[in-house]
């Protein structure tokens, strides 16, 4: 196997650092615990505003994401025409929470989209997320492909551009609200699957090496906030479900800062390891994000 | 009443009936959630409503609003043509632009012995009709107009919207309105259909033939007219001549629209006049006048009657009677399209054609727009009935709104139970260009897209999945072909369901040739 002179003074740092972290744990007598990078909540409940709440106050609370005057989209997952009951398509109530949230720590504007991939006007209707965003005081509508931005990815291993819908770059924060869902290619759809809804060329064409452009992508669309829907989850015949039978009730909402971290912890609600998702494992080996449950700092809110 | 007020009441009638025409149609979109008779425009012709009842051996009781025309005409002659008929409207517009651009038309001849066109063409449609093909919707003013709307001038109209608003995107001023639009057009899917060329030459050469005659269409081709002139022929209302002086100028026969008044004015062809009430005002000595009695002006010799003769009907009788079996055969070997997929509530194939209208009302109302008119996929005598082309849109799950606006139930309204249950072909796949069986590539998009539970798709296999089409549970609604990421046709194809079709023997083998020579399998 050759190697670059580039990876030898990579992995020459790595053996040095590592041992250099072992040698100190050693000589303090401590067991090599690693750094908490990522803070994960974890809540509990049905009573989504307050435990969103607290949760974000675990973080600093949401005005430190969301300043005076900012521009907000909230991203949920409309990609079906799919009642609410049936778990294909993000909690109405959750993301309608969100929006009060953010409205609350100051925000002007909040939007609500999704690229669906069948017809929108079904997909937001049946969803319950149009009615419910609206009633929240947020500005819904349909995404319109005519007004793509093609955004360059340097380091994209798989993608090296993506067109995305413009009014996405327009905002100052970014809040990723997926459903957590069983897929046959990325194992599960969460976090960073959920970013797809923002592209407005042929999404086909991108599963094709999914995983790989997933991070890719994340890697350029950074969401502020990643807010994982467990309160149902769906456990087979993802992404579409359609049958409640499919339906596991689990009251749980997860909030981070880190979409792989989201991504890895929310696998395990599904009793998987984090590197059974496709994704997460990708993000793992090119070390994006936090993928390791061990350095992910969890909390659990609960009202 | 002042006699000029007549044909303003009549000209505001026309643009009513043209108006609500129009709107009807193009509110025939999702969600159908206003309380609006969606479909009832092609239930007011005589003519559908006797024809889809031949062809399919049944009452189709949706007609009722056919007997309001019956009995109109009965009372009063062919008002309908002259008042309601928005094809009717349409070619008076024309013919008046025409007569404003070319000054000199030819001069209104009597044209007797083409008047009997008309009624040869509804003697041959009749015939036909009693062989199962009912073609009647071709030529009916009230299924033609629909149609044309629905696939040619609204999606030409939101085509126009769609690139002006695109536009109005480089100006940056007029950013927001242009958004605001699209979000009511550009979901509505702008879609042009394959056939619109056709129909919208059908509907312009209706408008130029008034080069001719003004009124041509009404006069010699028109079935539903060529009906409406026997059942009215004898009415009580019509035009009546005082017996006083006349100038002998002619004005009332030249302003006649459809050539009724023959003479010097003091006769009229009762089956000819529409009532337009033109030549009212045309006299200079006022001895027009319309109402109800004995006092009827003399029949003009130029109406349909003395026209058509004994030899012309029987003629016409039996050529029609040889060419049906005819034609019912070499259609029956043309309809092998595998791919014709009807829309969801389909009746058995011979049977739907029997009963479709070809008024277009499910293909305005298609969420995904996947629905378009066939030329001939479907035999001659299908031009124009529904088809789904899946590349183009697919058929929405629990979507109903076809079944829910066609006029001769010829799609039978479907539950969102029912419509999930309702299979109307089923999904192939090419193993040839499929990526994950042809190109070692991954691909789950057909498998993703699946909407049944389960899915009727699996991935399956040892290191790379790869698709298979479970066909129990494939409904064939072809979300599948229209997500494919292979360019050009897809990887995987919907075939229409082999098992309504009265063609299917013919079908089914060309399914058979067709999974042989390109490898298909399910």
């Amino acid at each position: 196997m050759r190697i670059s002179r580039r990876e030898f003074f990579r992995d020459l740092g790595i053996a040095a650092g590592t041992a250099v972290l072992v040698g100190r744990g050693a000589l303090a007598g401590e067991e090599a615990a690693p750094a908490k990078t990522a803070k994960v909540i974890v809540c509990n409940g049905t009573n989504y505003k307050a435990l969103l709440t607290r949760a974000f106050a675990k973080i600093g609370g949401l005005k430190k994401f969301v300043a005076s005057g900012a521009r907000v989209l909230v991203k949920p997952n409309i990609a079906w025409d799919r009642k609410p009951e049936y778990a294909a398509t993000t909690n109405p109530l959750v993301v309608a929470a969100l929006v009060e949230l953010c409205y609350g720590a100051g925000a002007r504007e909040v939007k609500v989209y999704d690229n669906p991939c069948v017809d929108c006007r079904r997909s937001y209707a049946s969803s319950g997320i149009a009615d419910a965003a609206r009633d929240a005081g947020a500005k819904v509508s349909y995404v319109d492909t005519a007004l793509g931005k093609t955004v360059k990815i340097p380091r994209g291993v798989a993608v090296k551009s993506a067109k995305i819908y413009a009014d996405v770059l327009a905002n100052d924060v970014v809040i990723n609200v997926p459903i957590a869902k069983d897929h046959s290619l990325t194992g599960l759809t969460l976090g960073m699957k959920n970013l797809m809804g923002i592209l407005v060329e042929n999404r086909g064409r991108w599963h094709q090496q999914i995983n790989k452009k997933l991070v890719d992508l994340a890697q350029v669309i950074k969401p502020t906030l990643t807010v994982v829907d467990a309160t149902r989850i769906l456990v087979a015949n993802g992404p579409t479900g359609g049958d409640l039978r499919y339906v596991k009730r689990l009251d749980k909402i997860i909030v981070t800062k880190d979409v792989t971290a989201a991504d890895a912890y929310a696998a395990t609600l599904f009793g998987l390891e984090p590197t059974d998702v496709g994704v997460v494992k990708e993000a793992k080996r090119r070390r994006f994000g936090t993928a390791d449950l061990a350095r992910m700092a969890v909390s659990t809110v609960k009202v | 009443m002042p006699l000029g007020a007549w044909k303003w009441l009549r000209r505001s009638s026309q643009v009513t009936f043209l108006v609500v025409t129009y709107a009807l149609v193009a509110a025939t979109t999702y969600p159908l959630e206003r309380d609006l008779p969606y479909d009832v425009i092609p239930r007011f012709s005589p003519l559908l409503a006797v024809s889809a009842a031949a062809a399919s051996r049944a009452i189709i009781a949706a007609f009722w609003p056919a007997l309001i025309v019956v009995g109109l005409t009965l009372l009063l002659g062919r008002a309908f043509c002259g008042w309601v008929c928005p094809v009717g409207t349409a070619l008076d517009a024309g013919d008046f632009v025409i007569g404003k651009v070319f000054r000199k038309r030819k001069r209104e001849g009597e044209t007797v012995r083409h008047r009997r066109w008309r009624t040869l063409l509804l003697i041959a449609l009749v015939v036909f009709t009693a062989f199962g093909i009912p073609l009647a919707g071709w030529f009916d003013p009230l299924s033609l107009f629909p149609r044309t709307l629905a696939a040619s001038i609204i999606p030409y109209g939101n085509t126009a919207l769609d690139k002006t608003t695109l536009l109005l995107y480089k100006v940056p001023a007029l950013e927001g309105a242009a958004f605001a639009v699209r979000q009511r057009v550009v979901p509505e899917n702008v879609t042009l259909f394959s056939g619109h060329l056709l129909i919208t030459s059908a509907f312009v050469a209706l408008v130029l033939l008034g080069l001719i005659r003004r009124r041509f269409y009404c006069r010699y081709v028109c079935p539903t007219g060529a009906l409406l002139a026997v059942v009215g022929w004898a009415s009580p209302f019509g035009r009546r001549v005082a017996a006083q002086e006349c100038t002998e100028c002619k004005r009332c026969r030249n302003v006649c629209r459809m050539g009724a008044i023959g003479g010097s004015g003091e006769t009229t062809a009762q089956a000819e006049c529409n009532l337009c009430m033109d030549c009212l005002t045309a006299c200079r000595t006022q001895r027009a006048s319309f109402g109800f009695g004995r006092k009827r002006a003399p029949e003009n010799p130029t109406s349909w009657a003395p026209a058509l003769t004994r030899r012309d009907f029987l003629a016409a009788a039996g050529a029609s009677l040889a060419a049906a079996p005819t034609l019912f055969a070499v259609d029956r070997g043309v309809a092998s399209d595998l791919f014709l997929i009807r829309p969801p509530g389909a009746r058995e194939e011979g049977e739907f054609l029997a009963r479709c209208v070809r008024c277009g009302e499910c293909i305005r109302v298609c969420l995904t727009q996947g629905l378009a008119p066939v030329h001939f996929e479907a035999g001659l005598t299908g031009l124009w009935t529904p088809r789904l082309v899946p590349r183009v849109g697919y058929c929405e799950y629990l979507c109903t709104l076809c079944t829910q606006v066609c006029p001769s139930d010829a799609l039978e309204p479907l539950s969102e139970e029912q419509k999930k249950k309702e299979v109307i072909g089923i999904a192939l796949i090419d193993r040839t260009a499929c990526l994950p069986w042809a190109k070692e590539e991954d691909c789950n998009v057909c498998e993703e897209m699946c909407p049944t539970a389960p899915k009727a798709i699996e991935l399956r296999g040892q290191g790379r999945l790869k698709p298979h089409v479970l066909a129990e549970l494939c409904v064939g609604c072809g979300i599948c072909e229209y997500a494919c990421p292979v360019e050009g046709p897809a990887a995987i194809r919907v075939v229409g369901d082999p098992t309504r079709a009265h063609v299917t023997d013919g079908r089914r083998a060309a399914r058979r040739r067709y999974r042989r020579g390109r490898g298909w399998v399910q």
